[in-house]
């Protein structure tokens, strides 16, 4: 056992762990970093695709629902999601907050949350996409967008020096960003608060913790092995909503707070390729230009992303296998893809089994209209583009974006985290990451979880005092 | 290679060969001798994951080629039912499907390889980011 006692100790290096910890090193407070995975740098990151996807996900790339029907994308890295995802930041809208104010007794509101909106959004480099650097995969989607006479808008990401106009290809930076240019936290948070005296410990996975009188205890397994803990006045669980989850079911939380682990919406998205006479090599570039914004996807709870997949999720995407699998693969790069995500209805519920994460998650029959219907939709408006041979949609859903587990309320009855971001029944347990959301927003999470995670800067502050 | 002993390594060779086979220009999982690279998956899986995947591959090796085929023929058409059997059907194989197209479609080749060009070669990805 760690004799030091913190101030702060950091549970999760992602988009709220990150960010708290470097808030406080910077109030000159003593913060200790927890992170169950490796910490890589720019220049290390790990490739091929194989590597990344084998080193930098829980489960050695993938984790599944408990029926094996989703398969569920959970970074583990110094950084956590903002390494890998396409650092897409926005905020959310009034039917986000209206649900959320409904479920949780909260006061959610364009301007409660405004100004940490603001100051995060001041706090990193962000960029809308050019129409100039839209890839052919993106003109695609507008074209196939047109059919339908969708709204869309260019995507908003925290980036920098991307160069995509020079030859940099983004989807190379789905594992790690080499050029230091995605705003992810390890850029914008950690490598900062690392100079100015954050410590850092990786590989470090959080059992449980405990809260006596005047601290909080964390036991944690370093290296896969070694049974390690650390002391602070305070701690902020921010593993995300299934890690966070984890760590206060493992540490008895359940028993007083019955919806710990309940409340789990993943966004399940489900990609379908087209097949086009002419090449498309939606891998170049930006390769991800503009997303759908049309207040009709918004009421049906869909979102399009006009994205595309390297060639292991690619081949993981596609049915089957053997010489029609091959003869798929061959045409990869005539290949247009299009995604949709649904706002699924929160019905997931993470419970334990022994130390393994049982992750119950099925999809409602509202969710499955959803996804057909989407789906039924990208099919109609590629199969009116000109050049358009095949169209080659994907069985496999998969989550990305993990939410709820700790959601956010004034009641004990159907929450865990009190509207001061604290753990009920606990005065120095904070969790302000995806799991506090009380239901899935169908939007990009990351701006939110940063938002909500400086919202909570003063309530911790608070303890500390 | 450390995970995984002669056996499995043999079975996981013919299992891709069924699921990866040579055609056009595509080469046979096995003439890429990328079961030497299997550690940097089977490195990172849990503990018990890994456990039940070196059981299966062993009794695998037992399986002639054919009937490698058909039982993958055979759980792909399994794939949707409902219960216990549903769930197993698809585990084996998200999991039998993801190492075996992870190590495909890495772009690595081991020490005995026998084919010129990778899978990732044949299809024509390849990205950059500028320095």
């Amino acid at each position: 056992m760690s004799e030091k006692k913190y101030d702060l100790i950091v549970i999760g290096s992602g988009p709220s762990g990150g960010r708290i910890a470097a808030d406080f090193v910077k109030k000159g407070a003593s913060v200790l970093l927890l992170e169950a995975g490796t910490h890589f740098r720019d220049k290390d990151f790990p490739k091929p695709e194989i590597s990344s996807s084998a080193q930098m996900f829980w489960g050695g790339g993938a984790e599944l629902s408990h029926d094996a029907r989703l398969g569920f994308l959970r970074a583990k890295c110094v950084g956590g999601t903002s390494i890998v995802n396409q650092a897409l930041l926005d905020r959310f809208d009034d039917l986000v907050w209206e649900e959320w104010k409904s479920i949780s007794g909260i006061d959610f509101s364009d301007s409660l949350l405004d100004s940490h909106y603001t100051a995060v959004e001041e706090s990193v480099s962000l960029q809308k996409i050019p129409e100039s650097a839209f890839g052919k995969n993106t003109r695609l989607f507008l074209k196939a967008f047109e059919q339908k006479d969708f709204g869309w808008a260019p995507l908003r990401r925290g980036q920098s020096h991307c160069e995509t106009e020079k030859g940099t290809d983004c989807m190379a930076c789905l594992g790690g960003c080499p050029k230091n240019s995605k705003q992810s936290t390890l850029v914008t948070s950690i490598n900062p608060a690392l100079a100015k005296g954050l410590e850092l410990v990786a590989n470090c996975e959080v059992l449980s913790l405990k809260e006596s009188q005047d601290e909080v205890s964390v036991a944690c397994r370093l290296n896969k092995k070694e049974e390690v803990s650390y002391t602070g006045k305070a701690v902020v669980v921010a593993a995300g909503s299934f890690g966070s989850s984890k760590i206060l079911l493992n540490s008895g939380f359940k028993e007083k707070l019955p919806h710990l682990g309940k409340g789990i919406a993943c966004h399940p998205q489900y990609m379908t390729y087209a097949l086009f006479e002419e090449k498309v090599d939606a891998f170049r570039g930006a390769f991800q230009g503009v997303k759908s914004a049309d207040p009709r996807l918004r009421e049906w709870g869909l979102k399009f992303e006009n994205v595309f997949a390297p060639p292991i999720a690619t081949a993981m995407l596609f049915n089957g296998f053997g010489r029609d699998h091959h003869r798929m693969m061959k045409k990869y790069r005539y290949l247009a893809s299009m995604e949709v995500a649904i706002r699924d209805e929160a019905t997931g519920e993470l419970s334990l089994r022994g130390d393994k994460l049982v992750i119950k998650k099925s999809l409602t029959d509202q969710d499955r209209c959803r996804a057909k219907k989407g789906v039924d939709l990208v099919k109609e408006m590629y199969s009116k583009i000109d050049g358009c041979k095949e169209i080659i949609p994907c069985e496999q859903g998969f989550g990305l974006h993990l939410m709820g587990g700790c959601a956010i309320g004034t009641s004990e009855n159907n929450s865990v985290v009190n509207p001061e971001f604290r753990v009920h029944g606990t005065s120095k347990i904070f969790i302000a990451d995806s799991s506090i959301f009380p239901s899935a927003p169908g939007l990009n999470p990351s701006l939110t979880i940063m938002a909500l995670s400086h919202m909570a800067i003063p309530h911790i502050e608070g303890a500390l005092a | 290679m450390s995970q995984l002993n002669s056996l499995q390594c043999a079975a996981l060779n013919r299992l891709g060969n069924v699921l990866c086979p040579a055609y056009g220009e595509h080469p046979s999982f096995s003439e890429l001798d990328v079961v030497y690279h299997a550690d940097i998956v089977l490195n990172e899986l849990p503990e018990s994951d890994l456990k039940d995947l070196k059981l299966l591959l062993l009794v695998l090796f037992f399986l002639p080629a054919p009937l490698m085929r058909l039982m993958m023929v055979t759980l792909e058409k399994m794939k949707e039912m409902d219960g216990e059997l549903g769930t197993l059907v698809r585990m084996l194989l998200f999991g039998l499907r993801g190492l075996t197209f992870a190590l495909y479609y890495s772009g690595l080749r081991g020490p005995k390889a026998k084919a010129n060009k990778t899978p990732v070669d044949v299809v024509g990805f390849e990205v950059k980011v500028l320095p």
